[in-house]
């Protein structure tokens, strides 16, 4: 379940040296415009003398957020956006409708109901504080309902970084590489546990001091593939064959295009090159076909992106 | 001696200063806060940040344009070799960090931060600060106008996170 740290409006604006009435003060008739409540990482018991004020105002009516106002109480930066009200009970009903697998890590969900876009409002709403006096956004059904597709979410990057991490392995990259791309996998792991502990602020920066807020034991990374089966073990995340998970295709945004009659790719940071490959399957497949050292080279590049497979994934863990 | 080519100063340069408003200059302010407030994780969590901030920065100046995906992201800082590259996964493991680690860190960010300033062509102002809206206003149009004397059309900026 989803624990609400114990955090007032007071005491999240507080630690930019604000007051309510001064929240008030400058936002004035936004603030009216439906139900506002500040949101992200003061919201969440963590921020600093640095941190922005988020305010999100659900409002009736709206059909698409409007687009992101900034604004400063004093030299405070208040970013405000506005969401339309019914988003919040629409996706419950999105989380409610995902089939649920109970592993030793907690519940995770066996399908992805929620873009990111999505995933990134359902994990900053469940820590909201009303600025007025609203109810929370979600209540405790609710909440139970998103916490198996945000642990979702972050067994989906698991995968990922380990998928990422065995091919610069198998690729024969260089150790320094090797070992900072397993240590990342072993940090979504650590995400992980934080969310099915139910610890599911954003903004990775934090993830410190949630470790420590639920006091969990964190040992350093280790940067190898076997220190990374230790720790996925201790987690209770399963065993699965990543490369079967994550499928290779072309970049998204690069195009072919001529020049004084030679093709190339011209890819999404507008780089050309002048050979590539459109293979489309998984990177198992890949790798078999391509060989490791040339698939790195392909995502590295941004001539071939890789992607988790939802359907895989729900198949590994159902 | 400074010098810069005019082209390259409205074209890959103005993106490069440009994410280093957008990118590197909250970062480096996470991470005072973070060291004034005695929180040496997070001081480092920052510090990695801005690292990973300041080597894409460089590759803007190089001619990436757009975002990258989180896995090319890290597979760019993994098999990076300029030294802020290496610096950043140099860091320490940031949950255990102590008083000493957070300000080997600052000192490290703050080392790259200053080679790469020196290699913009240009400082954009803070831009998520109360007085930071009308300079960079005027940065912009000033790129605007410079890039119509050479016959270009307006910049697209990325406005998207890193």
């Amino acid at each position: 379940m989803i624990t609400r740290p114990p955090v007032t409006l007071t005491s999240a604006l507080a630690v930019v040296g604000l007051t309510p009435e001064e929240l008030e003060s400058k936002l004035g008739a936004v603030l009216d415009e439906g139900e506002p409540y500040v949101v992200g990482s003061l919201a969440s018991g963590f921020g600093n003398s640095a941190s922005d004020v988020d305010v999100h105002v659900l409002v009736p009516g709206l059909e698409e957020p409007a687009r992101p106002q900034l604004h400063f109480a004093g030299e405070v930066a208040v970013d405000v956006e506005r969401y339309p009200a019914h988003w919040p009970a629409d996706l419950i009903t999105s989380a409610r409708s995902a089939g649920v697998a109970r592993l030793e890590c907690g519940d995770i969900a066996l399908e992805t109901p929620l873009g990111s876009r999505s995933r990134r409002w359902a994990s900053r709403w469940p820590y909201a504080v009303p600025v007025r006096d609203s109810p929370p956004i979600f209540d405790s059904d609710g909440m139970a309902a998103l916490l198996p597709l945000l642990v979702r979410a972050a067994f989906d990057q698991v995968v990922m970084f380990a998928a990422t991490a065995r091919l610069a392995d198998a690729a024969g990259a260089p150790g320094p590489a090797r070992s900072q791309l397993w240590s990342r996998a072993e940090r979504h792991l650590l995400e992980l546990r934080c969310r099915a502990a139910g610890e599911v602020t954003t903004g990775q920066k934090w993830l410190p001091n949630r470790v420590r807020r639920l006091e969990l034991a964190a040992v350093p990374p280790t940067g190898t593939a076997a220190g990374f089966a230790v720790a996925r073990a201790e987690a209770g995340v399963p065993v699965v064959d990543e490369w079967e998970l994550v499928t290779v295709r072309p970049a998204a945004g690069a195009r072919a295009q001529t020049l004084a009659g030679r093709r190339y790719l011209v890819n999404r940071h507008d780089t050309l090159l002048g050979e590539w490959s459109e293979f489309t399957g998984t990177l198992a497949a890949a790798v078999a076909q391509l060989g490791a050292a040339r698939v790195l080279a392909a995502v590295h590049r941004a001539e071939l992106d890789v992607a988790v497979d939802g359907d895989a994934v729900r198949k590994a863990l159902a | 001696m400074t010098e810069f080519d005019g082209t390259w100063v409205v074209t890959h340069g103005a993106h490069m200063a440009w994410r280093y408003a957008r990118s590197v200059q909250p970062a480096l302010a996470d991470m005072r806060a973070a060291l004034d407030a005695g929180n040496w994780a997070l001081c480092v969590e920052s510090c990695a940040l801005a690292l990973r901030a300041i080597v894409f920065c460089h590759h803007v100046g190089e001619g990436v344009s757009g975002s990258p995906t989180e896995v090319e992201l890290q597979l760019l800082l993994a098999l990076d070799e300029r030294p802020a590259a290496v610096a950043l996964r140099d860091l320490p493991w940031s949950v255990h960090a102590n008083e000493t680690d957070a300000r080997a860190a600052v000192d490290a960010v703050e080392r790259h931060d200053e080679e790469l300033r020196a290699a913009l062509p240009f400082d954009m102002p803070v831009i998520r600060t109360a007085g930071g809206y009308g300079p960079t206003v005027r940065v912009t149009a000033t790129v605007g106008k410079w890039r119509a004397d050479r016959g270009m059309g307006p910049v697209s900026w990325n406005r998207e996170g890193l």
